[in-house]
């Protein structure tokens, strides 16, 4: 997981909070900066969490007698080691909130319907496990149906973790087949349609490659080369966008109603559609190739609309006409991503 | 200040007392086995007690207190009130109280580091998703049971869920707490249309999330597609009795059925994109171009094969050849 911000709400705080007593509870002592790893925060952020907890302790009713946090804040100035003094109030591990089960049960029925995972039956126990934890039994409220994956996603893991090359076949948009050496770096599952991350030595850069456009695919003997390394240690793991923008983009300005939404999806933040508008929004979005977007466009059927430039305007309604039969089937139609 | 305190607002420019008064809260809370009045709660709470000295009113408090009630049902703290018997005669104050036993996990749980590194893969999924926050907070609280998830074999695979439909976090909470909720609701070739209903789950299939749900105005059934709802959401103040596992899967299955009853055959230009992408390239289609297949929704076929161009002809059904047609001359006049 990426570090977390330190910077959170105040009930990412309040969550940190009893994420934290209740890692000390079950490790019984733990080093500051072992605790903020685990928790997958700074130092900073687990000291000054302890600062909190200097204050939080509550008073008896009365409001007389002051109960502090039970902790030992001798051995946490001392040598930076958490630890409860005694066991009068004691929090374990928190359970999830039902929301919080709900997006992490979603997460393993998604996960289950990946050929990688559909064995585990550790994911099955873990559905169970969280069903068992909320107050009230009733069917998920948010569910992944299994979907259907080519066979070479296992091949293409084993790629990657090996580190080594592969080569494969791969028809571009225009239905030309070149064979090509790739170096595989990451799997994107997408829906119904997966991606492969890899270095491409022709163009000398980490491009995605759809799997259903690729055939034939071999493991060589051939490691990463230096290049590749080097590109893939540049890479931000975050990054999980399909489409890098680069330089060299064009900007298009288009309209897109909420059936078109995943066309901007990653240009923009989504809120909900607001009615008045019939919920249609207008967004820049970056586009290496302008021959592109006429299937990116067109195929919403007019839920999407290009606004400018004049020339991305023609490039669509072309590639309209020539799907309509009225102009030659040679559209002009260039691959996209690679 | 008053509004410092209150933990919205400007809280910037003022320390954020509230976590640690609902840290304080949940503490005593849970401390006190014969639950804690509200007046008590106010003595005994630094945050609320604090706030009392600077001189927030009453009204003010008490609307704190439901706000930190409310925040920490809604992270999975079940505040629970009671009346004690002795008192109820006197009709007097509820008491509060959190049963420990619902705080923490059942006695005994444990995680196996296989079962954490697919727990954060899990909450990893949704990652720049509607439900990110809350899966790094359930992460976070999955950690604290104690193991290490160190020299585990995350690399190589991202799978990341879509989901481009603003109102999937809604539709899901509706479902959770059974609120009724209406929606603009869009369908092809048809005019805009208010919809009421008992949403009962978001279901991702076939690439598209779908809310299977029981339409009120006319008492059945229906699946809606996030994507074709063009207004906010918004609850009706209406609460719905809860389904059971069985009426669930009936809708399932009705849509399953419904799938099957449209098959599309299309026939497809060798050697392009489109021949590779329905697998026409490989033995089992032994040459043929003609291919066969059952589908779940015909506008959204139509929008899968307009992307394909004129590569693709389609010979059945009728509606489908229509809708790629009619979305094509769409855009043709729209970019005119």
């Amino acid at each position: 997981m990426p570090k977390l911000k330190n910077v959170l709400s105040g009930d990412d705080q309040f969550n940190f909070l009893i994420a934290l007593i209740g890692l000390i509870h079950r490790e019984g002592e733990i080093h500051l900066d072992a605790a903020a790893d685990r928790l997958g925060l700074s130092a900073e952020a687990v000291r000054k969490a302890m600062s909190t907890l200097v204050v939080a302790g509550h008073r008896k009713p009365s409001g007389a007698e002051e109960i502090p946090f039970n902790f030992d804040w001798e051995l946490f100035d001392e040598e930076q080691i958490l630890r409860f003094s005694d066991s009068d109030i004691i929090l374990d591990a928190p359970r999830m909130s039902t929301r919080q089960a709900a997006a992490i049960a979603a997460g393993l029925s998604y996960l289950k319907s990946l050929p990688e995972f559909a064995s585990e039956g550790d994911v099955d126990s873990l559905i169970s496990l969280l069903a068992a934890t909320q107050p009230t039994a009733s069917p998920p409220t948010i569910y992944f149906e299994a979907g259907t994956v080519g066979a070479d996603v296992g091949l293409l893991r084993r790629a990657i973790l090996a580190e080594l090359q592969i080569s494969c076949s791969y028809t571009n948009q225009r239905g030309e087949e070149t064979v090509r050496s790739l170096e595989p770096f990451r799997l994107d599952p997408r829906g119904e349609v997966w991606y492969l991350k890899a270095y491409c030595p022709i163009s000398r850069a980490i491009k995605s490659f759809r799997l259903d456009r690729m055939r034939q695919i071999v493991l060589g003997e051939h490691p990463w080369s230096d290049p590749a390394r080097e590109a893939f240690s540049e890479f931000d793991q975050d990054e999980d966008r399909l489409y890098v923008p680069g330089e060299s983009d064009t900007d298009v300005i288009v309209e897109v109603d909420p059936e078109a939404y995943e066309l901007v999806s990653e240009f923009t933040t989504i809120s909900e559609p607001n009615a008045s508008s019939g919920g249609v929004i207008r967004v820049t979005i970056k586009v290496g190739h302008l021959p592109n977007l006429g299937h990116l466009i067109a195929k919403y059927g007019g839920a999407a609309r290009v606004i400018s430039p004049p020339i991305a305007k023609e490039l669509v309604r072309k590639y309209a006409l020539s799907a309509l039969g009225q102009k030659s089937h040679n559209f002009d139609r260039i691959e996209d991503e690679d | 200040m008053a509004d410092n305190l209150l933990g919205d607002g400007e809280w910037q420019k003022e320390p954020d007392t509230k976590p640690e008064r609902l840290l304080s809260l949940t503490l005593a809370l849970l401390s006190n086995s014969v639950g804690l009045s509200k007046e008590e709660l106010f003595r005994s709470v630094r945050g609320y007690s604090l706030a009392i000295e600077v001189g927030v009113k009453p009204d003010a408090l008490n609307k704190m207190f439901e706000r930190d009630k409310q925040s920490l049902r809604d992270m999975g703290v079940q505040v629970e009130t009671f009346i004690r018997d002795s008192d109820m005669d006197d009709n007097t104050e509820s008491r509060y109280f959190i049963p420990a036993d619902t705080f923490v996990w059942p006695k005994g749980t444990s995680l196996s580091p296989n079962q954490l590194r697919l727990l954060e893969l899990a909450a990893k999924v949704w990652a720049r998703a509607s439900f990110s926050a809350e899966a790094a907070r359930a992460v976070m609280r999955l950690k604290a049971l104690g193991m290490a998830s160190e020299g585990l074999e995350l690399a190589g695979f991202a799978p990341r869920l879509l989901t481009n439909e603003p109102g999937i976090l809604q539709l899901e909470e509706a479902a959770r707490d059974r609120l009724e909720v209406t929606f603009d609701y869009r369908a092809p070739d048809r005019d805009v249309e208010r919809r009421v209903v008992h949403p009962w789950q978001v279901r991702h299939v076939a690439g598209q999330w779908l809310l299977v749900c029981w339409d009120v105005a006319r008492q059945d059934v229906r699946n809606f597609m996030l994507k074709r709802i063009v207004s906010r959401i918004k609850p009706t103040g209406e609460q719905f009795d809860a389904i059971t596992q069985t009426q669930l899967e009936d809708a399932i299955e009705r849509l399953r059925v419904f799938t099957l009853q449209n098959t599309a055959v299309i026939s497809v230009v060798p050697g392009t994109e489109a021949w590779v992408h329905f697998e026409m390239d490989s033995h089992a289609h032994g040459g043929s171009t003609t291919y066969e297949f059952n589908f779940m929704d015909v506008h959204l076929l139509a929008e899968q094969l307009r992307a394909f161009g004129a590569t693709v002809t389609v010979h059945a059904p009728t509606e489908l050849r229509d809708a790629i047609r009619s979305g094509l001359e769409r855009v043709a006049n729209a970019h005119a």
